[in-house]
């Protein structure tokens, strides 16, 4: 059975909790997906900044380098003034750490260099950047960055190139500037996979090192791009953990600008937003779960207040009452369910009222019935032996008729007392057909008596239970005395054993008047009988032995064609004393 | 030494020196190097115990102040910063002996500490008194005038350093602040120059230079970044005034042994000139030796001034010599004092570093293993 309040929770999941649950999935997936991408949008455009100023740094050096260019090309200096031009603008512009003016084969004609000079054209390994040509970088003697940039100059006297180097340091700190959170740093690559700065302080070994990140996920992935694909975001882990990359390339240096950040960090705000969402989530939930528990009991209590009531009726208990407090429908359905218990109430004492009238009035008739003629027969005896006194035959049989009539006196009083309070049992192990073979035999007398027959058809062998030999004989008595008072002249009477299930059955079966239908589930009732004399009490006391004894009886019966009582004991393994010892 | 009459011991660690008169500069006299026997006998924390690849030091456990705790220190050359530093980076060294100011910075990191002291160093144009060009006094005192020390201070050291105007140690007790430096003057230095007779010709004919009313040449040891730089700004300064220095760039064996011989007309050097009096007597005022005072500055009232702080038993006497002595060399300057320097060493934070302003070699024998950093290689 489907509990109302268990359809009532799935119609406040399928109304309420449902489409909740799904808003906010929605709702987490899609703020997920919204502030991540601004994160990495914000950090893309870092990492753009960041490749914009390298190259216009780049881009002014090589500017500055062509106007020292212009200031030697064609201007008729003498060399000790071009030596003072270089020198001038090492000392002016401290990202040059070197400028050599060098001739068509390469050799030095002046340099900013108190020294031997050390710069040479690039080759073929470096950038063509507009005609200016840049080696790749590399890491000097003081451990700073330096590349050597060359202009080409057209001179009367011939060409030849001007060759600075570079000092890339202003870069490192450019980069060094960008902080992305608390740990997210810019990082430069070549297109080689050289690092060529790295924000982070304890990274810059890596740098004087020379590593090359073309491992890095970010950088491979770069490399490894179909043409015409962008690759501008990566995650993966390294040793600090997952980490979310994002990359800018400078076309011309053919560097890229990487801006990395762990990635608990840099989703630091959407998670932690997604979390406060989820909480919002689950608070509205838990609000409406509650919510919805408290008026939902207070709509289902009165419900079930009725369905225990109803179901405490149905169990007897006439004195329950429903409370229901509401001034609704139900409210209405309590107070019509307490009159009606009310009236239950009257009704059953009345019934039993009458019931024990009818019951006493059963009782008195019987006792009237089964006392008055022992009692006349005693009282006749008594008068006449006053008479008879002498005659000693008359004497002997007053004595047994006054023995008799007692006994059935006692009887009448034995049979009360048991139902008023059961014998007690002494069970052993007793064989079924005995007993009732021996019970058969001695009421023989009494069938033939009132011209019936009674046959046995007893299973072959000893049927043992556990029972009290003087108990069953009395519901055997009982039974075969009902069947033979029930059973008009020549009729039958079967008295049946057999084995079924581990039980031993015993039928008592005549072809007698039989049993209306509907008296059949009372008989086994105290002070109930079809007889038209006695007090009922024989089959009551009867069903009491059996189910004492651990067995069951029944009945079966119709009308003009006999009944049959049906017992079954329990079989026992074990045996009489005097046959186990044997 | 000379006035180190006889040196006996007594007891196990101790040495007396008898002194035919008082020796002011006696216990500095003993810091300098000195030739060490076959037994490698030493009076410092550490002794050398090897020499195949680079020095071995072992440590001294009767040094008289206590057992050092690192054990054995090995000395590695490098041909150049960038090897020994790629080195340190590497954890293949644990301390490199001297970073550049530019390099403090991409040097110092999470297992990395770099440490700068002020050290009595200073860097200077040192004119060979030999030479006729310097032997104007006033012309010495024009060229001192003529350069900017912060400026260059500001632009080559970036910051680490102090100007000088002098080879006396600005930290020492007996210093006195209220000598006048030399102050910037580009325009009274032209003015002194033409006073000495030296005119800036119109045109620079017939010369490989600039024209010039002055011209001499510097000596310069080759491959020495710090030093190019701070050359090529002098030379910038002095040119502004029509003072033409030239440089001879030399390997720095020749260097060295130029200078000893006298062979040069101007010296860029980086010369010790502290923290007592003793390093600027070497130099300035004893008699010339071989190898020290090579740069033959004569000034009677200065070597007087010397001798008066070597023998001067009091306070105050010290301080009257010191006062005076930095007036005459102001007056008289051996050389064109540009600035004092600061140095920094790295070391890596395995070891733990006494905090102090002193040069870290100076406190090694007391520093300690950091349990809070990782475990390195101890070279």
């Amino acid at each position: 059975m489907k509990r109302i309040s268990t359809r009532f929770a799935l119609l406040l999941a399928a109304a309420a909790v449902v489409p909740l649950l799904g808003y906010g999935a929605v709702s987490l997936l899609s703020l997920r997906t919204g502030a991540q991408q601004a994160v990495i949008d914000g950090n893309l455009n870092v990492a753009r900044q960041v490749a914009e100023q390298i190259e216009l740094y780049v881009n002014g050096s090589v500017n500055i380098l062509k106007a020292v260019a212009a200031d030697l090309q064609q201007t008729g200096l003498e060399r000790w003034q071009q030596d003072r031009i270089l020198k001038n603008f090492v000392l002016q512009f401290t990202e040059f750490k070197e400028l050599t003016l060098l001739d068509e084969n390469g050799r030095p004609i002046v340099s900013s260099r108190l020294g031997t000079p050390t710069v040479a054209v690039p080759g073929s390994e470096g950038v063509n950047l507009n005609g200016t040509l840049i080696s790749r970088f590399s890491v000097d003697d003081d451990l700073l960055p330096t590349a050597v940039i060359a202009v080409r100059l057209v001179d009367r006297g011939g060409g030849g190139w001007l060759v600075g180097r570079l000092n890339l340091e202003a870069m490192w700190r450019m980069v060094d500037r960008i902080r992305v959170g608390r740990n997210g740093y810019a990082l430069v690559v070549t297109n080689e996979g050289q690092l060529l700065a790295h924000g982070n302080p304890a990274a810059k070994s890596l740098v004087a090192r020379g590593d090359n990140l073309s491992a890095h996920p970010l950088v491979s992935r770069i490399a490894t791009a179909l043409p015409g694909q962008q690759v501008t975001f990566a995650e993966y882990g390294d040793e600090r953990g997952p980490m979310v990359g994002v990359a800018a390339r400078l076309p011309s240096l053919r560097w890229t600008v990487i801006v990395e950040q762990p990635r608990v960090e840099a989703f630091a705000i959407p998670i932690r937003v997604q979390g406060q969402l989820a909480i919002a989530i689950v608070v509205a939930l838990m609000v409406m779960l509650g919510v919805g528990y408290v008026w939902g009991h207070r709509f289902i209590d009165p419900i079930l207040a009725l369905t225990r009531s109803t179901r405490a009726l149905a169990e007897g208990r006439l004195d329950e009452r429903v409370t229901v407090a509401t001034h609704d429908e139900l409210g209405q359905l309590g107070v019509s369910f307490n009159n009606m218990a009310d009236r239950l109430v009257e009704l059953q004492e009345d019934v039993r009222k009458k019931e024990r009238q009818a019951m006493f009035g059963r009782i008195s008739i019987g006792l009237v019935h089964d006392l008055s003629h022992p009692i006349q027969n005693i009282g006749n005896s008594c008068k006449l032996i006053v008479k008879m006194f002498d005659d000693v035959e008359y004497r002997e049989n007053f004595k047994r008729t006054i023995e008799r009539e007692l006994a059935q006196v006692k009887r009448v009083l034995d049979d009360l007392r048991n139902v008023a309070r059961p014998m007690p049992l002494q069970r052993f192990p007793i064989d079924v057909n005995k007993g009732l073979a021996d019970l058969v035999e001695s009421m023989q007398t009494t069938a033939d008596n009132a011209g019936l027959q009674i046959d046995t058809e007893f299973v072959l062998g000893p049927l043992y239970i556990e029972g009290d030999l003087f108990a069953l004989n009395r519901v055997y008595r009982n039974l075969i005395m009902n069947s033979l008072q029930a059973t008009p002249p020549r009729g039958r009477i079967v008295v049946r054993t057999s084995q079924e299930h581990g039980q031993a059955m015993v039928q008592i079966e005549d072809t007698g008047y039989g049993i209306p239908k509907e008296r059949l589930d009372t008989i086994f009732e105290d002070f109930v009988t079809t007889k038209r004399r006695g007090l009922g009490l024989g089959l009551a006391i009867s069903k009491k032995i059996v189910e004492q004894l651990g067995g069951t009886i029944t009945v079966s019966s119709e009308v003009g064609v006999g009944s049959t009582f049906t017992l079954r004991f329990p079989l026992t393994e074990a045996r009489p004393s005097r046959l186990a010892a044997v | 030494m000379a006035d180190v009459t006889s040196v006996r011991p007594e007891g196990d660690l101790q040495l007396v020196l008898d002194l035919s008169r008082p020796s002011a500069f006696l216990p500095e006299d003993l810091d300098l190097p000195l030739s060490i026997g076959p037994n490698n006998v030493g009076t410092g924390a550490f002794r050398r115990v090897a020499r195949a690849t680079g020095v071995e030091l072992e440590r001294f456990d009767r040094y008289y102040a206590g057992a050092p705790k690192i054990e054995r220190i090995v000395i590695r050359p490098s041909d150049n910063l960038r090897t020994s530093w790629s080195r340190l980076l590497r954890g293949e060294v644990d301390m490199v002996t001297d970073v550049p100011p530019e390099a403090v910075e991409f040097i110092q990191n999470d297992d990395i500490q770099v440490i700068s002291f002020a050290r009595s160093f200073q860097f200077l144009i040192a004119f060979n008194s030999q030479s006729p060009v310097f032997r104007s006094a006033a012309v010495r005192r024009a060229l001192n005038a003529a350069v900017n020390r912060e400026a260059l201070i500001a632009r080559v050291l970036q910051g680490h350093g102090e100007a000088a105007s002098g080879p006396l140690w600005p930290r020492h007790w007996a210093y006195d602040g209220s000598a006048q430096p030399f102050r910037f003057d580009p325009g009274g230095a032209e003015a002194s120059l033409e006073l000495a007779g030296l005119h800036l010709p119109a045109t620079a004919r017939g010369t490989p230079g600039p024209p010039a009313r002055l011209r001499f040449t510097c000596l310069l040891p080759a491959d020495f970044t710090l030093l190019e730089r701070i050359g090529l700004d002098v030379q910038k300064q002095l040119y502004d005034v029509g003072v033409d220095m030239m440089f001879e760039v030399v390997p720095i064996q020749d260097y060295d042994a130029r200078i000893r011989e006298g062979r040069f007309q101007a010296v860029l050097v980086d010369m010790i000139s502290g923290p007592t009096f003793a390093r600027p007597h070497v130099f300035w005022g004893a008699p010339r030796r071989d190898g020290l005072h090579a740069f033959g500055y004569d000034n009677a009232e200065a070597a007087r001034l010397f001798d008066v702080l070597r023998t001067s038993i009091n306070e105050g006497a010290v301080r009257s010599a010191v006062s005076r002595l930095q007036r005459v060399l102001l007056e008289d300057p051996p050389a064109l004092f540009l600035a004092w320097n600061q140095r920094a060493r790295a070391v890596r934070r395995h070891f733990r570093v006494p905090t102090s302003d002193r040069d870290p070699l100076f406190t090694i024998w007391q520093w300690t293993e950091n349990t809070d950093s990782q475990s390195v290689s101890t070279k």
